[in-house]
């Protein structure tokens, strides 16, 4: 059997030889396809599964083919034994691992400390992941401690389906403030994974101590949360530049709260405002952060994305 | 028309005017530098290239004779991914020009056109290339460029074992 697998191996070798020319590699000066800038130009040509196959070619192919692949290709892991390998394969080093882009969709987790663990692998850039409500307090920390590179992330929260489901979070250690800073998170998505439901714990302070460590943080959205204005009034959020709250309401204390603050300036404004908002009010808000003079159903003006959605019986707007 | 008079290493001369010569980027500025060496502005500039032969040479003046009408792009526009012009607009007569060379030929080409920085050769040669690599088995493209694993301990077999994982999720 061996011996036939030998025949079958070298036959193949000699083919592929009458197919590319057997010796030509003899005559260049040097070997071109080791060159960092030839093989640059020939791997941007490349699919995700030919890139993977380079990676077994030799040391400098698999660097460059693995650093392709880092920039443009992403994972959803869907089951749990997945996870499992996932986690064996990068436990001593996850540089080398040639994906950094990970959707994390669980539906049940038997044993969550897996999760937690893939949330501490450094070289993660892209994250969406769903997050049971009892992990959310210790998912937010273990994300800011660990994944310094993140940059863009999503974060789906379910809802407690019961009082007992909920981790009290003792007052000395709710702040997170020495948890360190994400430098490089420009985009962050809070979205409930059942809009159905409340949340019953808000973990609110965790939230803000979170946004407020994402230094440089440009887009924020918030889908069918339920508790903003606490993280509002916390979070300074100078250099955001979009701001949308889908499928909650924005109230009148909300508007009030980001129009006291100074250095926010916003590019984009996507928002349902509550019934009790005054129309001053809201012209004002938008007149000062975010640079629109007034508000309508679809507004856009001077390059400024506004789009305000007023209550249905509210006088229109002008 | 000013001239200049390019050299291969083998000795044979090509006579091409100055202003195809320049879109190449090493010609340019060896041109350039013998203008500023030359007390005689009127003097034909004479480059010797010594780690291109003849044949490939007149392959690659060849091909800008053809593009010689081409934009010419800053040299990183269009690179984002490390691809280049190829992609858009790979001419009907790169095709045959490219066709009859064998791969020998072509791994000359991409040499010659990487030293004499000519970008829209080196981009229509490595697609070329790729096309000949893409879908073989690891050992045939060790065996047909001579590339060595050099892989240590566990390290090619940790590799396939990342590679399972990426193609089953």
């Amino acid at each position: 059997m061996n011996v036939l697998a030998a025949l079958l191996r070298s036959w193949r070798l000699s083919k592929a030889d009458e197919d590319l020319g057997p010796c030509f590699m003899d005559s260049l000066p040097y070997n071109p396809l080791l060159n960092p800038l030839i093989i640059a130009k020939v791997f941007a040509y490349s699919g995700q599964k030919d890139l993977l196959n380079y990676r077994l070619v030799c040391k400098s192919w698999n660097g460059f083919a693995t650093s392709l692949l880092q920039s443009n290709s992403y994972a959803t892991v869907r089951q749990e034994s997945d996870l499992k390998r996932l986690l064996r394969l990068t436990k001593h080093s996850s540089n080398s691992f040639p994906i950094t882009r990970f959707y994390i969709k669980l539906a049940t987790l038997d044993n969550t400390s897996h999760l937690l663990k893939t949330l501490s692998m450094p070289t993660i850039v892209s994250l969406k992941v769903v997050i049971p409500s009892k992990l959310f307090p210790q998912s937010l920390r273990t994300i800011q401690q660990h994944m310094k590179s993140l940059r863009h992330l999503v974060i789906c929260r379910l809802p407690e389906l019961s009082f007992e489901a909920i981790v009290s979070v003792s007052a000395d250690t709710e702040r997170a403030t020495n948890y360190g800073f994400m430098p490089k998170l420009i985009s962050l998505t809070l979205r409930n994974g059942n809009p159905n439901r409340n949340f019953l714990a808000t973990y609110d302070l965790v939230v803000s101590d979170f946004i407020r460590s994402a230094r440089s943080l440009k887009s924020l959205d918030f889908c069918d949360w339920n508790c903003l204005a606490r993280v509002f009034r916390e979070c300074p959020l100078d250099s955001l530049k979009s701001l949308r709250v889908i499928g909650g309401k924005v109230s009148e204390g909300d508007l009030v709260v980001l129009m006291n603050k100074k250095e926010l300036k916003l590019e984009r404004f996507v928002a349902r405002v509550d019934r009790s908002v005054r129309k001053e009010l809201l012209d004002q808000f938008l007149k000062m952060r975010v640079g629109a003079a007034t508000s309508s159903n679809c507004k856009s003006g001077s390059g400024v994305k506004v789009r305000v959605t007023l209550p249905l019986s509210s006088s229109p707007p002008s | 028309m000013a001239l200049v008079r390019v050299i291969s290493s083998d000795g044979a001369a090509f006579l091409v005017s100055q202003r195809l010569a320049k879109r190449s980027g090493k010609l340019k500025t060896e041109i350039e530098t013998f203008r500023k060496s030359s007390d005689n502005s009127e003097a034909q500039p004479e480059i010797r290239i010594v780690t291109i032969r003849a044949e490939i040479l007149r392959l690659v003046l060849q091909w800008l004779q053809q593009h010689q009408n081409d934009p010419v792009l800053p040299a990183n526009q269009n690179e984002q991914d490390g691809r280049g012009d190829a992609e858009m607009g790979q001419s009907q007569w790169d095709r045959d020009f490219l066709a009859p060379m064998d791969l020998g030929i072509v791994m000359e080409l991409i040499l010659a056109a990487n030293h004499l920085e000519v970008k829209g050769l080196l981009d229509i040669t490595c697609k070329l290339v790729e096309s000949k690599i893409t879908g073989r088995t690891v050992d045939e493209i060790r065996t047909a460029f001579k590339l060595k694993s050099d892989f240590k301990g566990n390290e090619e077999e940790q590799t396939r074992l990342e590679n399972r994982w990426c193609v089953e999720n």
